[in-house]
C-alpha cells in the first residue's frame, strides 16, 4: 500500500501528543458545517422528487393549484373583495407555505434523521438547518413565480419594497426558531408532531391569508396582532403589493418577536441536544 | 506509547417507558397515571484505558453494555456519571454500516458521509474514489444504493470509514459480514493501520475474529468490566461464563 503525504504526516505526529478532549465535543470540530448543511438539503430535495415524472416542477405546481383553488373560492363563493387580490393571495400563500413546510420539516428533522444521528457524530442542528434550507429552495422557486405574477398583473414595485427582505428574514428566523425549539422535544414526546400539525391547521384559518386583516372585526383583531406570521404577512403585502410603508414600530415589534423565538429555540436546542441521542 | 482513550467510572442508565396498554380504555386510564419507567443500567462504573496502537476487542452477552460504551467513546451518548476523554481524531462505524440512503447513488452516499466525517477538502475527491475502489464498487458508482446487496452496503461503510484515516477507529459488529476475499482485505488494512500507530476498538460476537485481530480483550457482563487481558484467556473466561449460564438455566428451567 502506497502512503500518501498526509498519511506520512500522521505517522510523524502520534495521537498521544494531542490534547485530551471530551468526545461529545467532537461533532463541532470534525465536520465542515456549511457544506454539510448544503449537502443534506440538496440530497433531501433530490430524494423528494426522485420517483416523479414532473420532478422539481411539483414545487411550483402545488402552490399554483392551491392559489387557483383559493382564488376561485374566495372571489366566487365568499365574495372577498380586495384590490390586487391575485398578487395579495399568491404572496400570502407562498409565504405561508414556507412557514408550513419549513416548520413541519424542521420540527420533524431530528426524528426523521434518527438513522444517521444515532450512528454518526455530527452537529445535530445541521439536520434542522438543512430541512429549512430544503424548504427554502421551494420558497425561492415560488417567489420567482410571484415575481412573474406581479409583472403580469402590472404591479410596479415601489421604494417600500425595501422592507420585504427584512420581513423575509423575520419569517426565516421565526420558522427556524420554532423548529429548533420543538424538534428536540418531539424526539421525546411524539405528541408534539400531532400538536404542531393542529397548530398549523388552525393557523391557516386564523392568519389573514385568504382574507385581509381588515375583514377581521375590531374585537377579534388582537388575534392578528399576536400572531407573528400574520404580522409578517400583513406588512409584506403592504410593502410589496400596495407600495405602502409598514409602520416602523410594528416592524420593530415583529422583529423582536421573531428574534425572541429564534433565541429561545437556540437555547432550548443547546440544552436538550445532548440528551436527544438517548431517545432516537 | 500513551493512552488515547480514558474512561473513569462511567455510568449510563436509560429510562424506557412501559407501554403495555393494549386497549383504548387502558390507554386512556394510563394518561391519568404518571408514566412508569424501566430503568436500564447499561453501564455501572466502567473504567477503561486504551493505549495508542492497541487493537482492543469488547465481548460480552447481548445487553452487557459494549455498544453503549462504544457510543460514549464516540461522543454519541453522554455518560450520567464519570468521565470519558479521548485524543486524536476518531471515526465510528456502528450498527452494521452508516445510515446510508438507499435512494442516492453509491458516490453520492460516500460524498455525504465524507462531509460528515470531514475528509480534508483538498483530498476529498481522491478519498471518495479511494473508498469506492476499496469496496470494489467502481462499476456501481452511479447506481442507487438500494440495488446493492447488504454485504456491499457494509463494505462501502467500512471503506468510507477507513478513508477518514482517523487515529482511532470504533467498529461495532462489522467484520462478520463480507465474503472471504473482503475479509482478507480488511485484515490487510488493519495490519496497515497498526503499523501506522492507529488504535482500533471493536465489538464483535465472532470470537474467532476477536482472537485473530485483537491484542487485548475486555469482557463485559451486566454493565461491568469483569475481565481484561490476553485474547485466549479472556475468551475462555467468556466461554465458561456462557456454559455456566446454560447450566443454571437447565437446572432452573
Amino acid at each position: 500500500m502506497k502512503m500518501k503525504p498526509a498519511e506520512q504526516a500522521a505517522l510523524r505526529t502520534p495521537a498521544v501528543e494531542l490534547p485530551w478532549i471530551d468526545p461529545s465535543t467532537r461533532s463541532r470540530q470534525r465536520s465542515n458545517y456549511a457544506s454539510l448543511i448544503l449537502q443534506f438539503a440538496l440530497k433531501d430535495f433530490k430524494i423528494r422528487y426522485t420517483h416523479s415524472v414532473l420532478g422539481y416542477t411539483w414545487s411550483v405546481i402545488n402552490p399554483v393549484i392551491f392559489f387557483g383553488l383559493y382564488y376561485i373560492v374566495a372571489t366566487n363563493f365568499l365574495n372577498v373583495d380586495i384590490p390586487k387580490y391575485p398578487a395579495f393571495l399568491l404572496l400570502s400563500v407562498v409565504m405561508w407555505n414556507f412557514f408550513f413546510e419549513g416548520s413541519s420539516r424542521g420540527v420533524g428533522a431530528l426524528l426523521s434523521r434518527a438513522d444517521v444521528l444515532s450512528k454518526m457524530v455530527m452537529p445535530r442542528e445541521v439536520v434542522v438547518y438543512s430541512a429549512l434550507l430544503s424548504a427554502g429552495l421551494t420558497f425561492v422557486i415560488n417567489l420567482m413565480v410571484l415575481v412573474v405574477l406581479l409583472w403580469v398583473t402590472g404591479t410596479d414595485l415601489s421604494i417600500s419594497a425595501i422592507y420585504f427582505p427584512l420581513l423575509l428574514a423575520n419569517l426565516i428566523a421565526l420558522t427556524l426558531g420554532v423548529s429548533l425549539l420543538l424538534s428536540p422535544i418531539y424526539v421525546r414526546f411524539h405528541d408534539i408532531g400531532y400538536l404542531w400539525s393542529i397548530v398549523l391547521q388552525v393557523g391557516f384559518w386564523m392568519t389573514p391569508i385568504l382574507y385581509s386583516e381588515l375583514n377581521v372585526p375590531e374585537k377579534w383583531r388582537w388575534i392578528v396582532w399576536w400572531n407573528p406570521v400574520a404580522r409578517i404577512l400583513v406588512d409584506a403585502r403592504r410593502s410589496l403589493v400596495y407600495g405602502l410603508f409598514p409602520g416602523t414600530q410594528g416592524v420593530i415589534i415583529t422583529t423582536l418577536y421573531s428574534v425572541g423565538v429564534l433565541v429561545l429555540g437556540i437555547l432550548v436546542f443547546k440544552r436538550l441536544q445532548a440528551k436527544v441521542a438517548d431517545y432516537l | 506509547m500513551g493512552a488515547v482513550i480514558e474512561m473513569r467510572d462511567v455510568h449510563k442508565t436509560f429510562q424506557i417507558p412501559h407501554e403495555v396498554h393494549t386497549t383504548l380504555v387502558e390507554r386512556l386510564l394510563s394518561m391519568l397515571r404518571p408514566m412508569s419507567y424501566e430503568r436500564l443500567e447499561a453501564l455501572r462504573g466502567v473504567s477503561v484505558t486504551i493505549e495508542q496502537g492497541e487493537f482492543v476487542g469488547l465481548i460480552g452477552r447481548n445487553g452487557s453494555g459494549k455498544s453503549t460504551l462504544l457510543k460514549i467513546m464516540a461522543g454519541l451518548l453522554v455518560p450520567d456519571r464519570g468521565t470519558c476523554r479521548i485524543r486524536g481524531s476518531m471515526c465510528e462505524l456502528l450498527e452494521l454500516g452508516l445510515g446510508f440512503n438507499p435512494e442516492l447513488t453509491v458516490r453520492e452516499n460516500v460524498a455525504l458521509y465524507a462531509s460528515i466525517l470531514g475528509y480534508p477538502r483538498n483530498e476529498l475527491d481522491a478519498r471518495i474514489e479511494g473508498a469506492i475502489d476499496f469496496a470494489d464498487l467502481d462499476r456501481f458508482k452511479d447506481v442507487k444504493l438500494k440495488s446493492l446487496s447488504t454485504g456491499m452496503h457494509i463494505r462501502l461503510g467500512f471503506a468510507t470509514a477507513l478513508q477518514a484515516d482517523a487515529d482511532i477507529l470504533l467498529l461495532d459488529e462489522i467484520l462478520a459480514v463480507g465474503d472471504g476475499e473482503f475479509q482478507e482485505r480488511c485484515m490487510e488494512s488493519f495490519r496497515d493501520q497498526k503499523r501506522r500507530g492507529k488504535t482500533i476498538v471493536l465489538v464483535s460476537h465472532d470470537l474467532d475474529h476477536i482472537e485473530g485481530f485483537c491484542d487485548r480483550v475486555i469482557l463485559f457482563n451486566e454493565g461491568e468490566v469483569i475481565d481484561s487481558g490476553r485474547p485466549d484467556a479472556i475468551i475462555s473466561h467468556y466461554r465458561h461464563l456462557l456454559s455456566d449460564l446454560r447450566r443454571v438455566k437447565a437446572r432452573t428451567g
